[in-house]
């Protein structure tokens, strides 16, 4: 059984298809890269994987350690273990990120037949964890992302993962909106989180972040398909010659930002 | 004139009752009253400020207007009070000595029941009782007038502080026949003093009543009062209310009040600003689900130079319930440098569900700033996921989104007592209607 399969994905979007027959195996541990220019389906493999609403599937099937991914709410896959750092943190005025926090761990917690952490407990385990993102407490008090800057979001995203300790964690343009000290931090934590029971999809667009984050695995997705697969010199193949070696159309140009 | 309400009963009810009602003084300021109900009727749809609320289900009714004092039929009300806060307790209309505690006092405060200030206490009311609250065009107002019976008289001398918050719990448990309750506070605030008081209003799960209350309140020279209303009536309940303020120099007036009762309910606050650098906040909304109806109707009246006023108001709506908020300021010709600001929002969980938003200024003078500012919506289905995406059912993820909403008129009161009793309110709103 392996880990993530996911099978001749097709997924559409106020009824245009996004995704094309999409086929992925991952294995326990493996680091696979998703690369892609703007469009091309990247953000819609990542939501629909989560359980993201509006994502219609209509041929394909994701099965999870042997279990079908797909029929499971959001809530359930973040208990079985897969885990999104969005590409825009969600900012959620009146929630305290700590009582975000404690809300999440806590259901995942009992789902995963794990008792509550109390106040004490869980600020111990919130320190810990926000050591290895740099996390000022002050970020723990405020509402959930709000007033955070780019930075502190994604920052915030990799810190959530901390805490939820996923078995699937998909990283979705974590670098975008990065400064080089912001993208050090961030891909330092995520560098720290890689264990051999913790595998991950690191989709982005730019080659910089896997420079950083060395991939296992990278594939090149163009117009809802895997048009290359390989090793992480794939991904240096494609910082070099560009996405129009794979005869693909990247409006967004190079590296600008 | 021919009338389908009920006018003709309340009037002849007020003739019964007229003998046993309390401060003989008060007998020609309640003539008075009761004739202007007679006159004016209730108010209907067609008055301007009564545009979205009709009062039919009260007027269809049948109301008795008063409960003779039973012994306590055993219901609890210790969930209620306030710890630490000084206590007078309205049941079924009438003070109750059992239920109420008040410590010692500052000299000169005046802390009783209004019952036993209108009988011992003449001199302190005259002037000030239903002298703040006009009857004119306020039919609600003088029925409550002429039925004073009960309530709160709080008199505070100058630079007196009450370091206790006063709680004023009115609670109802007559299931026998529908009561008509009429309760009054009297809030007279000598220059430089200042208090905390809590109104409180609940009844038995099975009492349907009709409570007309008024508060009065009058601030002296940079008085400072905090107002917390917390409306928890029963569900066969129907609730109106109007507070009237009135601000001298300096004067802070400063009230939450938030609404998760009754079938029906009105909440009408009204400050007049007669002295400058007076301010006002007033916040507070309704939480309302099935076929609730409330209403919250402000009036800021900026009269004099340099005074501001702050309205912060948050309805949270599910099935077919309705919110009302019609948003007054005026600024009068003289109110230079009035600085006003009102928002108000609501949360839609429901497509059956209904706000109606109406900012309402009137500017008579150019030197002005008011801000004003209304929305309608539903949950943030972006923040829904995301909280989802964490493990968060979405049931769970909905009450977070709708505590923070309503967090924003909660922050307003200091973390502690004051904060956790209306916060009380919405917990148990939100857990009536899990599996609902």
């Amino acid at each position: 059984m392996s880990f993530l399969s996911v099978k001749n994905l097709h997924v559409s979007v106020d009824g245009k298809e996004i995704l094309r027959g999409i086929d992925l195996e991952l294995g326990e541990g493996e680091v696979h890269a998703v690369m892609g220019p703007n469009g091309s389906g990247k953000s819609t493999l990542s939501y629909v994987l989560s359980g993201r609403e509006g994502y219609d599937v209509t041929d394909g099937e994701v099965l999870f350690r042997g279990e079908n991914l797909l029929e499971m709410e959001p809530h359930e896959r973040a208990a079985a273990g897969v885990y999104l750092a969005f590409q825009y943190p969600v900012e959620i005025p009146g929630v305290s990120n700590l009582t975000f926090l404690k809300t999440a761990v806590n259901a995942v917690r009992a789902r995963r037949g794990q008792e509550d952490l109390d106040a004490i407990n869980f600020l111990k385990y919130a320190r810990e964890k926000g050591e290895i993102l740099e996390m000022k407490d002050e970020l723990l008090k405020r509402p959930v992302n709000v007033g955070f800057s780019g930075g502190e979001k994604k920052r915030n995203e990799i810190f959530q993962m901390a805490m939820l300790e996923p078995s699937l964690a998909i990283l979705d343009e974590t670098d975008s909106g990065l400064d080089i000290d912001a993208l050090r931090i961030v891909s330092e934590g995520v560098n720290k989180l890689r264990t051999p029971d913790r595998s991950m999809i690191v989709i982005t667009h730019y080659q910089r972040l896997l420079d950083h984050i060395v991939p296992d695995f990278v594939h090149v997705l163009a117009k809802g398909k895997f048009v290359a697969n390989g090793g992480k010199e794939l991904a240096l193949e494609l910082e070099k010659e560009g996405y129009a070696k794979f005869g693909i159309e990247d409006e967004a140009g190079s590296e600008a930002a | 004139m021919a009338k389908s309400d009920n006018t003709a009963e309340i009037l002849k009810s007020f003739e019964q009752a007229r003998e046993s009602l309390p401060g003989i003084w008060l007998a020609e300021t309640r003539t008075d009253a009761i004739s202007r109900f007679g006159e004016a009727g209730f108010p209907t749809p067609r008055d301007e400020s009564w545009k979205y609320t009709n009062l039919r289900p009260i007027t269809r009714s049948m109301f008795y207007p008063f409960a003779a004092v039973t012994p306590s039929n055993g219901a609890e009300w210790s969930h209620l009070f306030v710890s630490g806060a000084d206590r007078i307790v309205i049941r079924n209309g009438a003070y109750d000595a059992n239920l109420s505690s008040v410590g010692d006092l500052p000299n000169g405060v005046v802390l009783r029941p209004l019952s036993v200030a209108l009988e011992t206490g003449q001199v302190q009311l005259e002037g000030a009782l239903a002298r703040i609250a006009a009857v004119d065009d306020a039919p609600l107002v003088a029925l409550n007038t002429a039925f004073i019976r009960d309530g709160l008289a709080l008199i505070l001398p100058k630079g007196v502080k009450l370091d206790r918050p006063v709680q004023v719990l009115h609670v109802v448990e007559c299931s026998e026949v529908q009561l008509a309750l009429h309760p009054r506070s009297l809030i007279v605030a000598g220059d430089n003093s200042s208090a905390t008081v809590i109104e409180t209003f609940a009844g038995t799960d099975d009492a349907a009543y009709w409570t007309n209350a008024v508060t009065e309140t009058r601030l002296g020279k940079n008085a400072s009062i905090r107002l917390v209303k917390r409306q928890s009536e029963t569900i066969g309940a129907y609730h109106t209310a109007l507070c009237q303020v009135s601000l001298d120099r300096d004067a802070r007036f400063f009230s939450v009040a938030l609404a998760a009762g009754a079938a029906l309910s009105r909440n009408e606050t009204k400050v007049s600003f007669n002295g400058a650098g007076a301010d006002c906040t007033l916040a507070g909304g309704a939480l309302l689900r099935r076929r609730q109806h409330a209403d919250n109707t402000t009036e800021a009246d900026h009269r004099v130079a340099y005074t501001t006023s702050n309205q912060v108001f948050r309805n949270v709506l599910d099935d077919q319930s309705r919110s009302v908020f019609q948003g007054g300021v005026i600024v009068q010709q003289d109110a230079q440098k009035t600085d006003s600001s009102q928002s108000n929002r609501n949360l839609l969980l429901s497509p059956g569900a209904h706000a109606d938003a109406k900012p309402e200024l009137r500017i008579f003078a150019d030197d002005v700033k008011c801000a004003h500012g209304a929305t309608v919506g539903d949950l943030d289905r972006e923040a829904l996921f995301y909280l989802q995406s964490r493990g968060i059912p979405v049931g769970r993820a909905k009450a977070l989104l709708i505590e923070a909403f309503i967090g924003e008129v909660l922050e307003k009161l200091p973390e502690g007592v004051l904060r956790d009793h209306v916060g009380d309110a919405v917990s148990g709103w939100m857990d009536a209607g899990e599996g609902a």
